[in-house]
């Protein structure tokens, strides 16, 4: 069976940023969340970070259903999860506590 | 559906694209999102009549697809990958390290007898780097599939003999196939015909060691065009029969001393089957066609007879 190391868990930085901002809000979509992040957030990654925290379980979505009239693909809206809150908050406190450590 | 104004939305057909190629997950998470973003804007736009913003956000839309397609296929490749490598003992990686280390010594060998002549026809030490240069593809004609045949044996060596590892070996043949055939049909020639020029300092007319491998089709020897095609593939008759051997040996020490004297047999074996397809227009038999394929044939029968005795993959 191959060894896993055990590491102190971390959240990375853009992830941090997409909960922070996704926090206040009943939901956003991806170019949302750029446009909210002061091109912190680039629009060719972040959809990349969203699955990757949606597989985290950190958010969750849901389909808005498109206009009618311009047709296309409904857009998808995220959401902070409980969980992602918690994260959030607990590594908002380590950064308070540890800020070499959670940069 | 995806229609707007009678043309087809931006990133439909990309997205038809895509999901061939992912996952039904992948399509949710990653390309849905990006193309609806990217329709919804464009539509967006242009109902506002803003002509440049809409070809803007079509423009900026498709890298950002490209770029979400490229990282998700990087995040997928690189745990494979690992998975190949870890699957194989990393026989791979041993193989292609071996055989680049293999293929630079015997390479060294080869070029150390011509050396000491051309440091003595040369007029200075620029020159003579150039003509060794020249030499160099002409040397690893013969020190390729020499290389990788020692490579297999020494990177198999206490590996098992596995159908991963076995698809492993025949990926490296066939690359090194191809790169023996462009070697031998283009460099080479080219390389041989610089070194005449150089050494002659004047043009010089083309020998038949010096055409290329289309004009040797139509105007060189016969038998010199089929020896170029043996030849190229010498890489993929030694590297299945070093895996057979390496196989049949069960990776002994002993296995790489063969792998080398067999690799040398080989090229002995060209040599004379050369021979024999030039003298075949005064013997009549065979045909020039067969004798050059001869030794690929007697190494590929032999890893045959290597895969079917002991080999159980």
């Amino acid at each position: 069976m191959p060894r896993r190391k055990r590491r102190m868990p971390t959240l990375p930085a853009k992830q941090a940023l997409v909960l922070e901002l996704l926090a206040g809000t009943r939901g956003m979509y991806g170019l949302e969340l750029v446009a909210a992040s002061k091109r912190r957030l680039k629009r060719g990654t972040i959809y990349v970070t969203l699955g990757r925290m949606e597989e985290k379980g950190f958010i969750t979505s849901r389909l808005e259903t498109a206009p009618p009239e311009t047709g296309g693909l409904p857009r998808r809206i995220y959401e902070a999860t409980p969980l992602g809150r918690r994260v959030l908050d607990a590594w908002s406190h380590l950064a308070r506590l540890l800020p070499e450590f959670a940069r | 559906m995806t229609r707007h104004g009678g043309q087809p939305l931006p990133g439909s057909r990309l997205r038809e694209w895509a999901s061939r190629i992912c996952r039904a997950t992948a399509m949710t998470r990653l390309i849905d999102p990006v193309i609806a973003d990217l329709q919804s804007e464009y539509a967006e736009a242009a109902s506002r009549k803003q002509v440049w913003r809409s070809r803007w956000i079509r423009f900026t839309g498709y890298v950002a697809f490209w770029k979400v397609i490229g990282l998700h296929a990087t995040a997928r490749a690189w745990p494979l990958t690992r998975e190949w490598a870890a699957a194989d003992d990393h026989a791979l990686g041993r193989t292609l390290a071996f055989s680049c280390v293999a293929t630079g010594i015997v390479t060294m060998v080869l070029m150390y007898p011509p050396l000491s002549q051309i440091v003595r026809y040369a007029k200075d030490g620029r020159q003579a780097g150039w003509l060794l240069l020249f030499l160099l593809p002409q040397a690893i004609a013969f020190t390729l599939p020499i290389g990788v045949a020692i490579g297999i044996v020494c990177g198999l060596r206490g590996r098992a003999a596995t159908r991963r590892t076995w698809r492993s070996i025949v990926t490296i043949s066939v690359v090194c196939c191809a790169l023996m055939l462009v070697t031998i049909a283009w460099i080479s020639p080219a390389g041989n015909q610089a070194f005449r020029e150089t050494l002659a300092g004047r043009p010089q007319p083309k020998g038949s060691n010096e055409l290329t491998l289309g004009e040797l089709r139509t105007s060189g020897p016969r038998f010199l065009y089929h020896q170029r095609w043996a030849m190229s593939f010498a890489t993929l008759a030694l590297g299945p029969f070093a895996f057979g051997l390496s196989a049949w040996m069960r990776g002994r020490f002993r296995s790489i001393v063969i792998g080398f004297i067999a690799s040398v047999v080989y090229f002995l074996l060209v040599r004379f089957f050369f021979v024999v397809a030039f003298t075949t227009p005064q013997t009549g038999w065979p045909p020039p066609f067969i004798a050059v394929w001869t030794p690929n044939i007697i190494f590929i029968l032999v890893t045959v007879l290597l895969m079917r005795t002991r080999v159980h993959i």
